[in-house]
């Protein structure tokens, strides 16, 4: 795609999400701002598998030490100001991940894959029988008449909906720009080589290892931001936000927009956000709809979405080459 | 004289069977060896002990006279090891441009911090560039390099090899799979890129081994059979016998 169509389709995208909230109903704004934390987290996912090749299923787990720790110092530690609170949430993902990763990460294939979902279950069940901390089924709340003061900005309560909605805007674009360098950086190139060949990789001198666990806690702090914000939106903290469906809903979301393309992730979370969102208020087994649907992509559309639209771009572009 | 720059001492090697039966071997800093034999005889299984992919089961082995057996591959590569595959081993789905940048990124050891790599990117690709353009390979930077042509991905091969500028070059059958002009070329091109290396290469092209070689060194059946000069070996009835056959016989 040329420089100048890619700066349009920026500029336009800039253009709608600024003016969206001024325009859509509280329904549609409270959905984009959903939607704007699950591509954070799924862009964090894509880090995992579509850049590096490590098939995680326990996500959900960063996210919900995200959640967790951001709503227990929001509880606890009531003059800390907001954005501090997510800061915290945020640095406990990336403490987890270089934790949970320096254990998981010399585990190779399946043996990885299932301990990430060994270790997502784990700190699911310490949010659920952890009462007396995380509140267990009932979760955590308390928090939803919290300001955010920011400066120049001055100070703003979660429950302004506007407001909130161009906060995590901010927040969620810086991260996915972060995530975007990341790929970028000669460091980039070289996880991406680590999925493309790894004994080479370890031939020139690398220290895979240390390169996953880098990439492996990067991603898990930008998946505990993304929590932090869905505390903040949600205004509770619940172990549905750290359990195992939600870590297989992060995979889906990257392979129906495409888990090799990093635009992928990001498709994949709108679609599959619209999709909940209306197959759920027309359909009661709406579960079963969406499942022969992520089939139907796997065996017919592999690229998923965007390898979709790469095809149909193709198609359309080729032949106008030739004629000129 | 010199203290070897690579120095093997009894390198055993047991899969169950026996692939490499009490190796001692001295390669000299600077010059060119060439380690032979037929197939199975335990020359790639020697390169990888020494690269550490394999671990020895007896014996030691030393670069520079620090002991590396034991060591992963990451580690014995940073020394100033390196080496190339016998079956091309590149980033298949990768551009040429971007498996050379690997290379690069990896020789200057910037280690993973992403401050120092992104202060750096413009001079990493232009050596990237250049280093390419040696390999005439410039031209085909954006493509992928599984799509290369043969001689062209086994001269991008040895570049991610000779990219990461090591002391001590390890050769994998570079010329297999090559027509003749293009072995021509993939020999010229080692030539080159290796002046003033230490080079240990594997090859069955008996042109390229006694062109290259200072020295040669005979593996069979994972044993040192012979490690002499070109004209001794072609001399050497043990080797006559275990490989060469009649090849050099007037």
């Amino acid at each position: 795609m040329k420089r100048s169509y890619k700066l349009g389709c920026i500029a336009l995208a800039a253009f709608f999400m600024s003016a969206y909230p001024l325009v859509a109903s509280k329904f549609y704004t409270y959905m984009l701002i959903e939607i704007m934390i699950f591509a954070t987290l799924a862009v964090s996912y894509f880090l995992l598998l579509g850049h590096t090749g490590l098939l995680s299923v326990g996500h959900a787990a960063y996210f919900g030490v995200g959640v967790y720790c951001t709503a227990l110092s929001l509880i606890h530690l009531p003059n800390l100001p907001v954005p501090v609170a997510m800061l915290v949430g945020t640095l406990c993902g990336l403490v987890a991940g270089l934790a949970i990763g320096a254990l998981l990460l010399r585990l190779s294939r399946i043996y990885f894959t299932f301990s990430t979902l060994a270790f997502s279950q784990m700190l699911w069940a310490i949010a659920w029988k952890a009462r007396s901390v995380t509140g267990g089924d009932d979760g955590l709340s308390g928090w939803s008449s919290r300001q955010i003061s920011l400066p120049i900005f001055g100070s703003f309560g979660l429950g302004n909906l506007t407001f909130l909605y161009y906060f995590v805007a901010v927040i969620a674009v810086m991260s996915i720009i972060a995530c975007w360098l990341f790929t970028r950086t000669p460091l980039g190139n070289t996880l991406s080589s680590v999925k493309s060949n790894m004994q080479r990789v370890d031939f020139m001198g690398i220290n895979i290892n240390a390169a996953k666990l880098m990439v492996f806690s990067f991603s898990a702090m930008i998946a505990a931001l993304a929590g932090s914000l869905f505390v903040l939106f949600k205004k509770m903290a619940s172990p549905d936000f750290i359990d195992m469906f939600l870590s297989f809903d992060v995979v889906v979301m990257n392979v129906i927009g495409g888990y090799t393309s990093f635009v992928g992730p990001i498709v994949g979370s709108v679609v599959y956000v619209f999709l909940v969102e209306y197959l759920s208020s027309f359909i009661e087994r709406w579960q079963l709809v969406l499942g022969a649907f992520f089939v139907c992509l796997l065996l017919y559309y592999p690229g998923g979405v965007i390898g979709v639209f790469n095809q149909v771009a193709n198609r359309i572009v080729r032949p106008m080459r030739v004629e000129e | 004289m010199m203290p070897p720059i690579l120095k093997l001492t009894n390198v055993t090697k047991d899969f169950g069977f026996r692939v490499i039966d009490n190796v001692s071997l001295d390669i000299i800093e600077g010059e060119r060896h060439a380690l032979i034999g037929p197939n199975g005889a335990g020359k790639s299984t020697l390169f990888n002990l020494i690269t550490g992919r394999y671990h020895v089961s007896k014996g030691t082995i030393r670069f520079k006279e620090k002991r590396i057996d034991g060591l992963p591959p990451y580690k014995v590569i940073r020394l100033g090891i390196a080496r190339s595959f016998q079956i091309i081993n590149l980033f298949k789905d990768r551009t040429v441009f971007q498996n050379m940048r690997t290379a690069v990124v990896a020789k200057h050891r910037l280690g993973l911090v992403c401050s120092r790599l992104l202060g750096r990117m413009v001079t990493l690709a232009a050596e990237t560039e250049y280093l390419l353009d040696r390999l005439s390979l410039l031209p085909f930077k954006d493509e992928i390099a599984g799509i290369l042509d043969y001689g062209q991905q086994r001269a991008l091969e040895i570049g991610l090899t000779i990219a990461l500028d090591p002391e001590l070059v390890l050769l994998d059958e570079p010329g297999a799979g090559l027509t003749p002009s293009e072995t021509k070329e993939v020999v010229k091109l080692i030539r080159e890129i290796t002046a003033k290396k230490t080079l240990v290469v594997i090859e069955h092209d008996m042109d390229v081994v006694f062109d290259l070689a200072d020295r040669i060194s005979v593996l069979n059946r994972g044993r040192l059979i012979a490690c002499e000069t070109p004209d001794e070996i072609k001399k050497n009835s043990a080797v006559k016998e275990a490989y060469l056959g009649n090849l050099f016989d007037a």
